[in-house]
């Protein structure tokens, strides 16, 4: 009797540890409810100048404007989904600058997993798996990240956390 | 060495094992990233794979538990420990941003030094043991169980401290 009870005290203590780990997936996929939104932006290493001959049909307006703004999501980060609930809202957060999204995820499952949860039109929105496509044209690897171009060659790049400093990234770029 | 050291020693070690096993099991994602990024498969690393994984590291945990069936346990562990080391070799020598997804746990560090130095410590550990394995008395399975199991609590109140004080103060019992 004490060797079963001994075995259902261990596999009650797994079980435990498997809750405590999806609760823990649960916090970092949404945070925790009362931190304040925080107002960083950080610029990053970015190939700035550069023109890329080939993108991918859904960001074609940002290639083709003469302001353009493509948002690097991750499907797996807890800011993102910040980002992605407000463009769910207003998915042109920069007046005068055309808007599109690239999300980066390890499969395509997990971007359509994160896409499942905002409204975002699926014609401005690149599935980038792996973060390939980011990374090889613009040596972008960060995520929420704000790539502003002008006539299709990007002039700046910027890590940022809330969507209300996306206007003053836009406003501020800058050509190395 | 005192046989109530080395039940201890058993018991940590299979801990440790359970702990690792049972948190990927539950949420494998983020090891699937990590290790999808640090290796560069020519498909990303599938779910499964990780729950297979941590299914054999809870199994070769609870062979530890036996005195017949240790030693397999032992050697399938010191395995784990050589591999451990090994991905954090990589990770170091590849560098990388994703976490690592040890303990299930989707933020933290990439695949680096730290996994170099728990494979490491698991290695040892279970080398040492494989030479003291005799010195457990066999009938003292239920309570090497029952030292286990509060080894993986405390692990896991250890591995989960942000989680649980984060519904701490929400609760009202710790002061923000």
């Amino acid at each position: 009797m004490l060797y079963v009870l001994s075995v259902a005290v261990v596999l009650l203590a797994i079980g435990m540890v498997a809750l405590f780990a999806m609760m823990g997936e649960l916090q970092a996929r949404f945070g925790p409810a009362t931190a304040p939104p925080d107002e960083t932006v950080l610029e990053v290493e970015a190939k700035l100048g550069e023109t890329v001959p080939v993108w991918p049909v859904e960001l074609a307006d940002v290639r083709t404007a003469s302001d353009g703004l493509l948002l690097v999501l991750s499907a797996s980060c807890v800011s993102c989904e910040d980002v992605a609930r407000e463009l769910s809202k207003n998915f042109d957060p920069v007046a005068g600058y055309r808007t599109a999204v690239a999300v980066t995820a390890s499969d395509a499952k997990r971007a359509q997993t994160f896409l499942a949860g905002h409204d975002l039109p699926a014609n401005k929105v690149f599935v980038d798996v792996g973060g390939r496509w980011v990374l090889d044209s613009f040596g972008v690897q960060s995520s929420p990240s704000a790539l502003v171009f002008s006539d299709g060659t990007l002039v700046s790049a910027s890590v940022f956390t809330n969507p209300k400093s996306l206007p003053d990234i836009a406003g501020s770029q800058t050509v190395s | 060495m005192p046989e109530t050291v080395v039940s201890l020693g058993f018991a940590g070690l299979a801990a440790i094992l359970m702990c690792a096993g049972s948190a990927k099991g539950a949420v494998p994602a983020p090891a699937a990233d990590g290790l999808t990024e640090l290796l560069r498969p020519a498909r990303p690393v599938p779910l499964w794979f990780i729950r297979v994984f941590a299914s054999i590291e809870i199994a070769a945990a609870a062979l530890l538990m036996w005195a017949d069936t240790r030693t397999i346990g032992l050697v399938v562990i010191a395995v784990f420990g050589l591999v451990f080391a090994g991905l954090g070799v990589a990770g170091v020598v590849r560098g990388g941003r994703e976490p690592c997804g040890c303990f299930g746990r989707a933020a933290g560090r990439p695949i680096g030094w730290p996994n170099v130095a728990l494979g490491g410590l698991i290695l040892a550990v279970a080398v040492v043991l494989l030479g003291l394995r005799d010195s457990v008395d066999p009938a003292t399975a239920p309570t090497l169980l029952a030292a286990t199991a509060v080894f993986v609590l405390v692990a896991a109140m250890w591995l989960y401290r942000d989680l649980l004080l984060t519904v701490a103060r929400n609760q009202g019992l710790v002061r923000r």
